[in-house]
């Protein structure tokens, strides 16, 4: 047996803290601390260095657009990978090109299949959000007072907005009946038709759909009708998260038992009927950092 | 996940992929839980490389890429944590060799959240000198060789001695050194 006829170093005391010495030293270190003050004084004094010195380092969190944005442009870079199992990719793209990889690789059999819901967890939910350098969110620059009064800019889409908005999603080959090209910010809430404020929502993956979506657009336009939510918190909490949006003012963690349902079909493009007056200028909300 | 592949929540066809379904969906899911897990302590590790945000970012998504690559390939899922921490320090050190050769490197650690480890629920006087505390003791830790440093930050990301010492490529012992180096100086600046 190991005798321990000495006071302990700091390299024992801490292996001991950490589970790091052998089995005959840990009872002999132990035996020896059981039986002196000073060692237990010294050990004391470690703990808490150690410990104050770990807590800080760990309340170090990196936080911020890139940050946020990780985990989804992991997942489009693993369902890339995967779908090119002989090409590995060690990405090695810098972030500034994510925005141009995200367009490439969101092709339309990733974008458009249904996922299955088997995962709750908010992590998840975003597979029905829009690609946030893609659809930024774009509003005009009206009040709420302007909207409140019927007043709405709807603009035609054009033939060559939606081949962009379609190109840069990588659904142009995908049957039109697949998707519902919604608007982000929508124009009762001053969205502005415009390809940053575009996207090809998927009808059917998730229970976070298009169905669900429009019932958060009926509400949120009456809230700030009514005064009860200003418009710029409207058009932010829907660009940034419409899915949490939801949650929070349906109070709600799952969509509603009467929200669910096969969409109605308010595409877009119909507000091709709508009559074109003269448009105002368009704002971008600039909310990445924020989603 | 349920039957089949499944790639971004999505369902493909196994043929589109090329190898088994269940594993890729697995594997899939297993660097997703990883990446959820280890995250945000790899970018905390790798920032403090004096690494820019985005050449941060860069390095925690090339590690989460080779795992899938070295999971998809059937290697060992042992200690997959100490697996990233190791691949993340080596990339790490890549990038700022590269980044110092263009003469971009930006300095050591350096955060400012002095605030982060008082009990806010503590008297304005204890507050203060926790406050101090905390400075005193990031100031030990700036002053560290880096490789202490590293083994410090490693040790508070919970990976046990063998991982920090083949992280680091050091020995056992070294390590056990290192931290018992670092100790003894923070203690000394606690007993200030």
């Amino acid at each position: 047996m190991w005798v321990m006829n000495r006071h302990l170093t700091d390299r024992e005391i801490l292996q001991g803290l950490d589970g790091e010495l052998s089995e005959s030293r840990r009872s002999a270190v132990t035996r020896h601390l059981d039986e002196c003050d000073a060692c237990r004084a010294r050990r004391a004094a470690i703990v808490s260095a150690a410990s104050a010195t770990a807590v800080d380092y760990r309340a170090t969190n990196i936080t911020g657009p890139l940050a946020e944005n990780s985990r989804t442009r992991l997942e489009i870079a693993l369902a890339r990978m995967a779908q090119e199992p002989g090409r590995p990719r060690f990405a090695s793209a810098p972030a500034m090109a994510f925005a141009a990889v995200a367009v490439l690789i969101a092709s339309a059999t990733i974008y458009l299949q249904s996922a299955p819901e088997t995962n709750s967890g908010t992590a998840r939910h975003r597979l029905a959000l829009p690609v946030v350098s893609i659809t930024p969110g774009a509003t005009w620059d009206v009040s709420a007072e302007e909207l409140c009064s019927g007043t709405t800019h709807t603009r035609p889409i054009s033939a060559a907005m939606r081949a962009e908005v379609l190109n840069a999603y990588g659904v142009e080959g995908v049957p039109s009946d697949q998707y519902e090209l919604d608007y982000l910010i929508t124009p009762e809430l001053g969205g502005a038709t415009d390809a940053r404020n575009l996207w090809p929502q998927r009808y059917t993956s998730s229970i976070w759909n298009a169905r669900v979506k429009d019932e958060l657009e009926r509400l949120l336009p009456r809230l700030v009708c009514g005064r009860k939510l200003d418009l710029a918190t409207a058009q932010r909490d829907m660009a940034v998260d419409w899915v949490a949006a939801y949650k929070k003012y349906f109070n709600t963690d799952q969509p509603l038992e009467a929200h669910r349902g096969p969409a109605a079909d308010d595409d877009a493009d119909l507000y091709l009927l709508a009559e074109a007056g003269p448009a105002p200028a368009i704002r971008l909300v600039s909310l990445t950092a924020a989603r | 996940m349920s039957k089949g592949s499944s790639v971004f929540g999505v369902s493909l066809p196994a043929s589109l992929l090329g190898y088994g379904a269940e594993s890729t969906a697995s594997t899939h899911e297993d660097v997703l839980h990883l990446f959820d897990e280890c995250a945000p302590g790899l970018r905390r590790y790798v920032g403090a490389f004096g690494l820019t945000g985005e050449v941060t970012e860069d390095v925690v998504q090339e590690v989460f890429l080779q795992l899938f690559r070295h999971l998809q390939l059937g290697r060992s899922r042992a200690n997959l944590r100490g697996w990233i921490f190791r691949v993340g320090h080596n990339l790490a050190l890549k990038h700022r060799e590269k980044a110092a050769r263009r003469h971009r490197w930006e300095g050591t650690w350096d955060v400012e959240l002095v605030d982060r480890v008082i009990d806010p629920a503590a008297n304005p006087e204890q507050q203060f000198a926790d406050g101090r505390r905390v400075r005193r003791l990031r100031a030990v830790v700036r002053a560290l060789p880096e490789r202490d440093r590293q083994c410090l930050f490693l040790r508070a990301e919970g990976l046990r001695y063998r991982d920090i010492a083949r992280t680091l490529d050091i020995s056992l012992g070294g390590v056990a050194k290192s931290l018992a180096r670092s100790m003894t100086r923070l203690t000394n600046a606690d007993e200030g």
